[in-house]
């Protein structure tokens, strides 16, 4: 298969900057900002806290090769995140909690332990969510004595919003209750592997109804024995969210990550005619139809109107897609929406002008020829610049980036398919 | 870049400030809402044996990027607490950056 021209495969990085593998010579990089401080998970698979504008290259156990994080703005509103046996933000049933019991996933002695004195003994903390939005709920989990831990958010009225249990020995968890998209419950959850067997479980849910009484955060430990302990670190309660972000420290209050930045490789000289843009991400759900987060390879433009090749991450109020839009003013001449399911994806997208008016499409995904198209018309002119937002927005693109690639030729079938194959 | 602090009477007094703000911007705008004041408590029986205490005003916090001022509409809303805050963008100083 031919090299690409452009290749983003995160590795490389200093403050401010993501280095481009392709090309060699600096002119593709690209700049990156963030106000304040965030956390990555670095090489030895344990949590780091970085500073502002230091981009986040991080490694997960589920993933062979390292991704570029980058998200929205991120705030978790549960107190003392870190501290589960800090009496200003938890209260227990049946339970109680000790300090510093063992390693936690940052690689120093900072998890606490959740000692359960009953079949249905718990940690929880009041917190406060609007009807019907997403939220997202997660805490860091290792094995204690027990053989199941339990997380769920659950009101005096409307019962459990959403609920993970997670079973230490056969590395499986379930979730309730399902949400169609609509009704109160789990829109997505799963189980992320770190270092030294610690596990983040988290769901994703849909708020209910209810306009009174309290909400709970709550973590049980083995609900089958009298008497357990499990190990804990690291809770997070997001609202506005679709997935899981990044972990984010609390104490007293309610800490919020600002949202990273990434924009302007310059790409030059860029075949307008053919060519083949490639995606290997992870784009999470939106949460709103306002917005449309994207990565857009720009054409150059002879006016002011923008014109691109985007993966934008759309939301219709119920389902999320990920939309491969070719946009020429002032309408699309080619789009496909794919349904987002918050895990892997490769994507392919070759272009090739084969008369001076005929430009075909064809989209592949995950190894599979899924659709092809035809514009009539003047053929694209040269892409010149890559932006993970949408141009003159605050629309960052929202997920995981393992690689990103850009050929000056339409990719043969077999290649592409080659090429998108997980 | 400045931090402001807000307190709304109602949610929809809080989108409405924000929603005229337009998509095109690129301040960072954290909902906080109707923030608990104080912990609820659950007995054994799972019984719910005192409410949380919820806020009955709807906070906002913004990091305002390119303005120096609260915009138009927002400055009768604002609040500058001091002591504990409900709320702080991680690794930035609000003292240091306060509107």
């Amino acid at each position: 298969m031919i090299k690409p021209k452009f290749a983003l495969i995160p590795s490389a990085y200093k403050t401010s900057k993501v280095y481009s593998i392709l090309p060699n010579d600096g002119s593709a990089d690209f700049d990156y900002t963030r106000s304040g401080n965030a956390n990555k998970v670095n090489k030895d698979f344990l949590i780091e806290e970085v500073s502002s504008n230091e981009p986040r290259i991080c490694h997960l156990k589920e993933y062979s090769c390292p991704f570029l994080w980058t998200e929205g703005t991120v705030t978790n509103s549960i107190l003392y995140s870190e501290e589960i046996n800090n009496t200003s933000g938890w209260s227990y049933s049946s339970a109680n909690a000790e300090a510093n019991a063992t390693i936690s996933p940052r690689g120093t002695m900072t998890a606490e332990k959740l000692n359960c004195l009953s079949a249905y003994a718990y940690a929880y903390q009041s917190v406060s969510l609007l009807p019907y939005q997403l939220c997202s709920a997660s805490v860091f989990v290792k094995k204690g004595s027990g053989n199941n831990v339990t997380l769920d958010v659950w009101n005096q009225y409307t019962q459990v919003q959403g609920s993970i249990t997670y079973n230490f020995n056969t590395d499986t968890f379930t979730a309730s209750p399902i949400s169609n998209g609509t009704t109160q419950g789990v829109t997505h959850s799963e189980a992320i592997h770190y270092d030294d067997n610690w596990v983040r479980i988290a769901f994703t849910f849909k708020a209910g109804s209810y306009v009174s009484g309290t909400t709970y955060f709550r973590i049980f430990g083995d609900n089958s024995l009298s008497d357990s302990y499990v190990y804990l670190f690291g809770a997070q309660l997001e609202t506005y969210s679709q997935k899981i972000s990044s972990y984010v420290k609390t104490t007293f209050n309610a800490q919020s990550k600002s949202f990273d930045s990434i924009n302007n490789a310059q790409l030059n000289d860029y075949n307008g005619i053919r060519g083949t843009l490639f995606f290997d991400l992870i784009p999470f759900g939106n949460y709103t139809s306002l917005s449309v987060p994207q990565i857009q390879f720009n054409w150059s433009t002879a006016g002011s109107t923008p014109q691109y090749f985007a993966l934008r991450q759309k939301f219709d109020g119920t389902n999320n897609f990920t939309e491969i839009f070719v946009f020429k003013p002032y309408s699309a001449i080619y789009s496909y929406q794919i349904p987002t399911s918050n895990v892997r994806t490769k994507i392919a997208l070759t272009y090739n002008t084969f008369t001076t008016s005929n430009v075909r499409f064809d989209l592949y995904v995950d190894g599979v020829a899924l659709d092809s198209g035809i514009y009539i018309g003047t053929p694209p002119q040269n892409i010149d610049v890559v932006q993970l937002r949408d141009a003159g927005s605050s629309n960052y693109y929202n997920g995981q980036i393992f690689d990103l690639r850009y050929y000056d030729t339409n990719l043969s079938s077999d290649d592409a398919i080659k090429l998108t194959t997980l | 870049m400045k931090i402001g602090k807000y307190e709304f009477i109602s949610q929809e007094q809080a989108l409405d400030k924000i929603n005229k703000l337009g998509e095109e911007h690129e301040h960072t705008i954290i909902e906080l809402g109707h923030v608990i004041v104080e912990q609820g408590v659950i007995n054994e029986n799972e019984e719910v044996v005192k409410d949380a205490e919820i806020s009955e005003k709807y906070y906002v916090d913004v990091m305002w990027k390119g303005l120096e001022d609260h915009p138009y509409g927002w400055k009768s809303y604002a609040v500058t607490p001091s002591g504990e805050l409900l709320h702080e963008f991680w690794g930035i100083d609000y003292e240091e950056n306060k509107m």
